[in-house]
């Protein structure tokens, strides 16, 4: 059995814990936003899932490109985990931002630039994992992954910078002096817990790619070895 | 009957306390917010069930090669 990797279960301790206090403030302390009123408080998942999303599609990106240069198994671990998790969040983001955007702009859906890059971010990302799962040959596919991760994150600098580029409905990136603190306090807190969750995740996936490329060692050459025989 | 006593009483609800709001706030934030955390909540944990499936296979898998 792959040994588990060290400070999975203590980042998974850390993000409960962080997550559930920074959604109790962030659902029953902090004051609602003057024009939003309480479907503001979307923004202490809202923006988590975006960063964190973000940061592990340029985790993937990093990976990607070390296991292009090294050929190390491990990297190839570390791009799906991150790869995956990136996914999850973006399909969260954009669920979140729908449910945020129907009040408040009065639709669920809008070809937005933001919007749609975001969109675009989750499609590309779902395409290097769906590409993957095409290719039988380990080195192959690893190549394969690395490559089509490095394409797809073009798309990621978009959808930070699009806002400031491009005329938006989104707003643009806000800055803690210009918010409340009790608006502040639990969006960093959700933020440190959906990173030590992802974390969790990610190590945990990539567990399961090193076991799944050791039984596939292992195993295949025995099975070819009985078809031959 | 019920249903449409309640419908009314909500509608009324909604009705009043847009009145009460200044023109352009939004008054009925409450269920997005609760179906996002919900969601997010949901999401997180059907992830987490998966990863742990998949794991449980992995091993399986290899105490058998």
């Amino acid at each position: 059995m792959a040994s588990r990797f060290p400070w999975e279960k203590a980042s998974l301790i850390f993000g409960l814990v962080l997550l559930a206090i920074g959604t109790y403030i962030g659902l029953f302390v902090s004051p609602p936003e003057r024009h939003m009123g309480d479907v503001q408080r979307i923004m202490y998942v809202h923006l988590p899932s975006a960063w964190n999303g973000m940061l592990c599609y340029t985790g993937a990106f990093v990976a990607a490109i070390g296991s292009l240069w090294t050929g190390r198994r491990k990297w190839d671990a570390a791009l799906v985990g991150m790869a995956e998790m990136g996914i999850v969040l973006n399909a969260l983001l954009l669920v979140q931002g729908s449910l945020w955007a129907r009040p408040t702009w009065g639709v669920w859906w809008d070809w937005d630039v933001r919007l749609t890059t975001s969109l675009i971010m989750l499609l590309l990302f779902s395409g290097v994992l769906a590409l993957r799962s095409f290719v039988d040959e380990p080195e192959r596919r690893a190549t394969w992954t690395a490559i089509a991760a490095i394409i797809s994150y073009v798309d990621v600098p978009l959808v930070y910078f699009c806002v400031r580029w491009w005329r938006s409905l989104h707003q643009v990136q806000s800055s803690p002096e210009t918010v409340d603190t009790m608006m502040v306090v639990p969006l960093r807190l959700n933020s440190f817990a959906f990173l030590f969750l992802a974390i969790f995740f990610i190590l945990r996936r990539a567990r399961i790619e090193l076991l799944r490329r050791r039984f596939q060692e292992v195993a295949e050459p025995e099975k070819r070895e009985v078809v031959h025989a | 009957m019920l249903e449409g006593i309640l419908g009314a009483l909500s509608a009324t609800v909604a009705v009043a306390q847009q009145s009460a709001a200044p023109e352009g706030v939004v008054t009925s934030g409450w269920p997005y917010a609760i179906a996002a955390y919900t969601i997010t909540g949901l999401g997180l944990a059907a992830y987490a069930w998966s990863l742990a499936n998949r794991l449980k296979e992995a091993n399986k898998e290899e105490r058998e090669s």
